[in-house]
């Protein structure tokens, strides 16, 4: 590792706040990248599944 | 020539399964990449001679920015594709795209703006590159903004592949800023032809993170596009066999 120890790592000679801020927005991004798309699928799902329910009541209740 | 492959394709059902096979593979790959990329550059590169730690921004930087015009390329190549041959999927891309380049170029933007007070002075400037890649990012949120603005699937669909086209015009813009105006933003560093103006040491992460995030975007178009094709095709019956499996 370039960093000696763990505080010249954290303060990065004074660009601490800069460098470790960029790089959690970026974690941000990313993470918000994968949970949106997961979320959607979810929701997709639960209306089918749902919908499908109904008619299946209504089915047995028509029989 | 046969063109049936061509039309395999574009259907959503064969698009679902085969992605679904790919999507693991390009998962893992994507992830191993960006932390290496990240890692190596954020903790075993040495600092920069002039601008001390806060280059190793640039890990992320590039990436996002060089995503955000690949993205609006590739976003509007298939809403081309799909204006003429009026194909589902590919409007279905244009509109999991969207979001993606976005998040991408505001990110680039945004750590730009982070990268820019420590070695510029500043977090922002109104020159050709900073403002050009701003208008990108409008272009983005248009198009997210324009889909929801139609009822019907079809006009939306129609609108938004204009929007893109017509869009395009920023792309050379944004690439050639730097050499057609005098811009605070440096010229291109990694060249294609040609050698680039950058240490190996610094190079291989820049480029390992590039490709992870290149593949990080593959990851989530995919899950994206696999969640679209699910809301849009919920009255087939594949799709009520697969998601009806689970009640």
């Amino acid at each position: 590792m370039y960093f000696e120890d763990l505080n010249t790592l954290i303060t990065m000679g004074g660009h601490g706040l800069y460098v470790w801020t960029a790089y959690g927005l970026g974690l941000l991004v990313m993470v918000w990248n994968v949970l949106v798309p997961l979320r959607h699928r979810r929701r997709v799902a639960a209306d089918v599944g749902r919908r499908m329910r109904r008619e299946r009541a209504q089915q047995e209740a028509a029989e | 020539m046969n063109w049936t492959f061509f039309h395999r394709m574009a259907s959503p059902k064969w698009f679902y399964d085969f992605s679904g096979r790919l999507l693991p593979w390009v998962g893992m790959l994507a992830l191993g990449c960006v932390v290496i990329g990240l890692t190596w550059g954020l903790l075993f590169t040495p600092p920069d001679y002039l601008q001390g730690n806060s280059y190793r921004i640039i890990f992320l930087h590039v990436p996002a920015a060089s995503l955000a015009l690949t993205i609006y390329s590739g976003l509007a190549v298939t809403a081309a594709i799909g204006f003429i041959w009026k194909i589902k999927l590919a409007d279905m891309a244009v509109s999991c795209l969207a979001p993606i380049g976005a998040s991408f170029c505001a990110l680039a933007l945004i750590t730009g703006a982070i990268w820019g007070k420590p070695t510029w002075g500043t977090w922002w400037v109104w020159d050709a590159r900073l403002t050009s890649v701003l208008i990108l990012q409008f272009l983005y949120f248009g198009l997210i903004a324009l889909r929801e603005a139609f009822d019907s699937r079809e006009t939306a669909a129609r609108a938004c592949a204009i929007l893109a086209m017509v869009g395009l015009v920023n792309l050379p813009i944004i690439k050639f800023s730097v050499e057609w105006w005098n811009t605070l933003h440096q010229g291109a560093t990694i060249r294609v032809a040609g050698e680039s103006s950058m240490a190996m040491e610094m190079l291989i992460p820049l480029l390992t993170s590039i490709a992870g995030f290149y593949l990080f975007t593959l990851f989530v178009f995919l899950l994206r596009i696999r969640a679209e094709i699910l809301n849009r095709e919920q009255n087939t019956a594949w799709v009520r066999g697969l998601l009806g499996a689970n009640f």
